[in-house]
């Protein structure tokens, strides 16, 4: 496989090599998608949780 | 552009041509099927019989997930094994061979559906894609199934074959990751498989004939079950493929780490197929504790897909920053955006990640509670297979069908509309499904309005819900169409040159920079089955000793006699069952 991106779709401007490259954006996206994460479960605990009643207990007598 | 896929592999392109080609018509009628239900189940418009709507469904199912994914796939990974092997099969009239298998299975499978629609045939197989004994279809949809299964599994016999005949010429060297890509997937195939085809083989198909009287539910649902949940990895793959090799291209950039991308596919060996009993947390008949085990793997199987969202989004923002992306979130402003089969795929990424969310909720033991057979379920599945799957598909035929018909594609502004009115479509459907779903609207269901009862809305209505479920599927069912017609034009857009050519440009980090034991496949595949063993050996047993083998004398329900539209039959039956 070559190196570079030689293609015509999407040519790059410059070239990044793996030790000068952090990816920093894709950890930013990350922690955005967890911190969503989160807020739909406690989200979710509200909705179907406390929005119920406790399920009911029904006792049989012998 | 003569350095196209074409031009160095036209055999090669002209069997990926006919397996899109299959692919795309499966796609068409099952989206037609997908615009019926849409609107038959809001009740906005009703052409058909509520008892047709099964065939419908079922047609929609199979054609979707079994026709549509599985013959792309087969086009997607015949591309991989030959751009990264440089290599051709070793004998490509088994190649055409199986492809023929496949074909021939498909078409029997579809007439035992399509006859459904007539009742000048006394054949028709509306057991929905699930094919839960009791239901019992025709025959020849479960042969039908079986015989495109088989060649599903030379297929990937020939890709093996491809493999060792290079390592032959290459050895020691590592395998490349398209190729490693494709065996890895046809093992966790070939270990899951076996599910399906002891269920159709050993019990369904000689029950359908009449060979044997019964049947245990239970044990064929588990045997289903064991095939079903990996069968979603085996749709989800080849998108994962086109994600790890496509997609860092197309935004300009190159894959972040070719080792961890090996590292995802094999825990999808070990870990797909473990977990199937988390489809059946509310089947009697399977102890819980072994569903709180198939529930502790089924999220262990978040794991690739979260090093997936990270090595993928790395590797787009490697393009960004190529570009000239700056910043923590800027980078996002840089990447193609106006290129189709870019937009598509990052939309389609986007969606499985939010679905990734609501499959935690399927697969936790208790939630699940909440959302098991409701319309919820069918909205997952839309998010993932339906989005993240197809999306990608037909995203990535954007750049595939150009590189395999030697065309520039057709409307390339055109195919930007139609990937963002299938994200449109698909936000709409799914936000109406899930709601739905949480508010207990049943799935798999033609009339799903009942006297004296409401469905209680906290924000909305069922008006609102059914509207913005009957419009989802419209815009679905458009997009499925421009997508289709655009694909025809390309195909005949002869005197032109695709704008890019073949070259996928090396990882950022190589395979040299992994251990070699990941190219292992004898120990994975050990470690694979020693995981179902723990899993299934015990509940199988115990299924089969409580209910015997061929279950305890239980009756089919023949979906195959039209005349089961008859409802005293279906009583009687049913009280028989109770008084014997």
């Amino acid at each position: 496989m070559p190196d570079g991106n030689t293609h015509e779709l999407s040519a790059p401007d410059r070239t990044i090599e793996h030790d000068e490259y952090d990816p920093l954006g894709t950890v930013a996206l990350i922690l955005l998608y967890f911190v969503i994460l989160v807020l739909m479960w406690v989200f979710t605990y509200f909705i179907e949780f406390l929005g119920n009643d406790p399920t009911p207990m029904v006792l049989v007598m012998a | 552009m003569s350095n196209t896929f074409v031009d160095a592999f036209p055999k090669q392109a002209r069997l990926i041509r006919q397996a899109f080609l299959t692919s795309f018509v499966a796609l068409g009628v099952g989206a037609l099927f997908g615009l019926i239900q849409a609107l038959h189940r809001t009740d906005i418009f009703r052409p058909i019989e509520s008892t047709t709507y099964y065939t419908v469904l079922t047609g929609h199912g199979v054609f979707l997930v079994i026709s549509f994914t599985i013959f792309f796939l087969v086009g997607v990974y015949q591309w991989a094994v030959t751009e990264s092997l440089e290599r051709e099969p070793v004998d490509m009239r088994f190649t055409w061979g199986w492809y023929g298998l496949m074909v021939l299975g498909t078409l029997l499978a579809a007439f035992a559906i399509l006859a459904g629609f007539t009742d000048a045939i006394d054949v028709s197989a509306d057991v929905l894609f699930t094919f839960y004994a009791p239901l019992q279809g025709h025959p020849l949809f479960y042969i039908g199934l079986v015989v495109f299964v088989v060649g599903t599994w030379l297929a990937g016999a020939d890709w093996f074959r491809t493999w060792w005949a290079w390592k032959g010429d290459n050895p020691g060297k590592r395998i490349p990751l398209p190729t490693f890509m494709v065996l890895t997937t046809m093992i966790m195939w070939y270990i899951s498989s076996i599910g399906v085809a002891v269920a159709i083989l050993a019990f369904i198909l000689p029950w359908s004939i009449g060979l044997v009287e019964s049947i245990n539910p239970t044990l064929t649902r588990t045997l289903f079950w064991y095939f079903g949940h990996p069968v979603v990895y085996f749709w989800l793959l080849p998108a994962y493929l086109l994600w790890y090799i496509l997609l860092p291209k197309l935004s300009g950039g190159r894959l972040f780490s070719d080792p961890l991308a090996r590292v995802v596919f094999i825990l999808f060996i070990l870990l797909s197929t473990p977990v199937g009993i988390h489809h059946q947390y509310l089947d009697p008949g399977i102890a819980e504790g072994f569903k709180f085990i198939a529930m502790t793997n089924t999220m262990f199987l978040l794991l690739p897909s979260l090093l997936t969202a990270f090595t993928v989004v790395a590797s787009m923002e490697h393009g960004a920053r190529q570009r000239g992306g700056e910043g923590y979130f800027g980078w996002l402003k840089s990447l193609p955006w106006r290129e189709p089969a870019f937009t598509g795929m990052a939309l389609a990424g986007l969606v499985f990640a939010f679905g990734g969310f609501t499959g935690i909720v399927n697969a936790g033991m208790n939630i699940n509670y909440l959302v098991h057979n409701s319309l919820w379920v069918p909205g997952h599945i839309h998010t993932q297979v339906g989005t993240a799957v197809a999306l990608t598909f037909m995203a990535g035929s954007y750049w595939l069908v150009p590189q395999l018909t030697g065309n520039r594609l057709v409307g390339r502004s055109v195919a930007l509309f139609q990937v963002l009115l299938w994200f449109v479509g698909i936000i709409f459907m799914t936000n109406s499904m899930y709601r739905g779903g949480l508010i207990g609207m049943p799935r798999r269901t033609a009339e799903p309005q009942y006297d004296g009862f409401d469905f209680e809305v906290a924000a909305g209505s069922v008006g609102e819900l059914n509207a913005q479920l009957a419009l989802g599927g419209v815009l679905l069912f458009l997009s499925t169409m421009l997508f289709l017609a655009l694909m025809l034009l390309t195909l005949f857009n002869h005197d032109s040159e695709p704008i890019d050519e073949r070259s996928i440009p090396r990882p950022l980090s190589g395979p040299e920079d992994s251990p070699p034991v990941l190219d292992n496949l004898k120990l994975w595949v050990a470690i694979a089955a020693v995981l179902v063993v723990l899993a299934y050996s015990i509940p199988l047993a115990s299924i089969v000793s409580r209910g015997g083998l061929f279950g305890p004398d239980v009756s089919p329900f023949p979906v195959f006699i039209e005349s089961i539209g008859d409802a005293r039959f279906v009583l009687e039956s049913i009280l028989a069952g109770i008084t014997r």
